[in-house]
């Protein structure tokens, strides 16, 4: 009975702004929808405001994604301005992305993706009862452990920032702050608090730098195997139950992945230039089409607005030349003709392909062979995606997988900053268009912005959540969480808990309402929240 | 603060960079913010965003990390309830002869 009860969905994941339409014939996902149900325009409140507007505005967009959206604005105005930035401003940028995404991990980890893990669906597997007793909501014994560490990295990014979520502590030209040795000294200490809480204990059973010693899905499978503290780690639970639980075999999506890389060297990108910022890049971009590496070329991408509420405008518009967005009118999920206009996303394309944007793109870029010295080399995520594809367990892994590195990156670089050099360059302000992008927590991230008669004329933000989400595009090739459903098997169409895993898989940051209809009816079976 | 970021604790950031403190109830430097920090205390203008009216000024050309000002000298807004030359003679009375002295922080 007290199994039972652990399963019941918390408060925190009833609401949300996304709705999903399967239609489930013979228990399979033969068509789905993805609706974005709530219009922002961010970008419109800006049109005709002070160019530093984004600065203010954009962090606001997300609540866990703030600092993503502050490294793009920032960037954007960086190249627009044709700005200098010193060593320490980039830094303290990537720092601040840094730790953003860091407390990403655990979060997205316990609070959203692993309780799914808990759900009846999976109660006759061995391992059921292990990860019911770890991860249910709120009474696992690592949940709380987990959620609790997660605060510890935006620690650091107050230290620098002021706060987290919401500070515009990164402005064209560098940044606010001038931390002192006390900032760096207690920014080291909380994290190792973060390690010695969570990440080596609990999550990985060993060291961080054993860890990062994998290589291959080969290493990986051994590493488990290696010893009681690996395989009992969260980590090694997460790959025992996902095999058992077959997380690896549904969820594919598009198979082509979308990264526009991050974390800008602090001696390679000290004149910003759209052009010179992929060579600059730590964690690299790229276009991987599911044989070939491509490089990322801003130019590429496009937006299709078809099958979304957006009127006045044509398919296929690079973001420069995109208008701002003129709302359409909507309908419920209940009253959607999905020939038509059904999402308030947009379908991004590159070079006209739908691709996958998150961590696993990031993982997948760090096995590019081409990957410079100053960039991540890791061919692990190549080997996965050659022998086993990409599939919910690969993109759980995949971001999961990041945490060793990331917490590696900010303790060298608090060690990097030279408290007695400079901050901040201020900027001659120019009329321009200018690109800023990063990699949020959960995928690419960039910004468009066109300055004119010194204030913006047009602005576009590119979520990673909406590369994710888009519905179909002109030609009706659906989006990849859309792509992805497809083909997954429903076990209770009354609980269609496998939907629900595959779109937050994509850590798309939502909660989905699932209306399940039967293929051949057409009869609605039920309508969730999951 | 010249209007200049990234210089440790010189000066206020209210008659540059547009800081709205002075202007704004909130508690960030009381309980901290994720038990660290604040804008101010992190060299970051307060943005108000407590306030009636966030974002302030409507984000108009200007008005985004700059003080708005009459001839380019006196900032436009002052705190509620206070008379505008009392302000302009205590904070000018202030920056010449601090009651408060600067503490200094050396980094190394």
């Amino acid at each position: 009975m007290s199994v039972k009860e652990l399963n019941i969905s918390p408060v925190g994941r009833v609401e949300g702004d996304l709705d999903v339409k399967v239609y489930i014939d013979n228990g399979k996902v033969t068509r789905a929808h993805t609706q974005a149900a709530m219009f922002r325009g961010f970008e419109k409140i800006m049109a005709g405001k002070d160019p530093q507007s984004g600065l203010i505005v954009t962090p606001r967009i997300c609540g866990i994604c703030g600092g993503s959206h502050l490294y793009c604005a920032s960037s954007a105005l960086d190249t627009a301005w044709s700005t200098h930035l010193t060593p320490n401003a980039l830094l303290l940028r990537a720092i601040g992305q840094a730790t953003e995404t860091l407390q990403s991990i655990p979060r997205w980890y316990y609070a959203i993706f692993a309780t799914d893990l808990a759900n009846k669906k999976y109660a006759d597997k061995p391992l059921y009862k292990e990860v019911v007793k770890r991860w249910s909501a709120y009474v696992g014994e690592t949940f709380q452990k987990g959620l609790t560490a997660s605060a510890l990295p935006v620690q650091i990014y107050a230290l620098f920032g002021g706060q987290w979520p919401h500070s515009s502590y990164m402005v064209p030209g560098g940044v606010m702050c001038a931390p002192t040795l006390k900032d760096i000294t207690r920014s080291h200490a909380i994290l190792a608090q973060f390690k010695n809480d969570w990440l080596e204990p609990i999550w990985l059973g060993c060291s961080i730098e054993r860890y990062m010693e994998i290589e291959s899905w080969d290493d990986m499978l051994a590493w488990v195997e290696e010893n009681e503290s690996q395989k009992n780690s969260d980590l090694g639970l997460l790959i025992r139950a996902g095999l058992e639980f077959g997380l690896d075999k549904f969820g594919q999506g598009v198979g082509k992945f979308l990264a526009t890389g991050t974390y800008l060297h602090k001696d390679l990108y000290n004149n910003p230039t759209i052009e010179g910022r992929n060579n600059a890049l730590i964690q690299s971009s790229g276009f991987f089409d599911g044989e070939n590496y491509h490089e990322f070329d801003h130019l590429k991408v496009s937006e299709h607005v078809k099958h979304s509420w957006y009127d006045n405008q044509s398919d296929g518009l690079h973001p420069w030349d995109e208008p701002l967005p003129t709302p359409a009118q909507s309908q419920t999920l209940h009253d959607t003709n999905f020939d038509s206009q059904y999402s308030w996303a947009k379908s991004p394309r590159y070079d006209g392909h739908a691709a996958e944007a998150g961590p696993l793109a990031r993982c997948v870029m760090n096995a590019n062979p081409a990957n410079k010295d100053h960039q991540i080399q890791d061919p692990l995520f190549g080997d996965i995606i050659k022998k086993m594809g990409p599939s919910v367990f690969t993109r759980v892994l995949a971001r999961v997988h990041e945490a060793p590195r990331i917490y590696k990156f900010i303790e060298q670089w608090l060690s990097e900053i030279d408290l007695d050099g400079e901050f901040y360059t201020k900027p001659v302000e120019k009329d321009g268009k200018g690109f800023g992008a990063t990699e949020a927590a959960r995928g690419a991230l960039a910004h468009w912005i066109e300055v004119k008669d010194g204030v913006i004329k047009n602005y576009q933000v590119m979520a990673p959540t909406t590369w994710n989400v888009g519905p179909q595009d002109g030609n009706d090739v659906p989006g990849p969480i859309e792509e992805a459903l497809l083909g997954t098997t429903i076990e209770d169409p009354l609980d269609p808990v496998e939907v629900g895993i595959v779109a937050r898989s994509f850590d798309s940051c939502l909660v989905c309402t699932v209306h399940a209809h039967d293929a051949n009816s057409g009869v609605e079976l039920s309508q969730f929240k999951l | 603060m010249d209007g200049q970021f990234g210089q440790k604790g010189k000066g206020c950031l209210f008659y540059e960079v547009g800081c709205r403190g002075p202007l704004t109830r909130a508690s960030c430097n009381n309980i901290l913010w994720n038990r660290q920090s604040s804008k101010t205390r992190a060299n970051h203008p307060c943005l108000g965003c407590t306030e009636p009216g966030f974002p302030h000024h409507d984000l108009k050309k200007g008005s985004v990390f700059k003080t708005m000002k009459y001839m380019g000298v006196f900032p436009k807004e002052v705190p509620e309830g206070t008379n505008k030359l009392a302000y302009y003679l205590e904070a000018g009375f202030q920056k010449a002869m601090p009651t408060n002295h600067p503490v200094q922080e050396f980094s190394k």
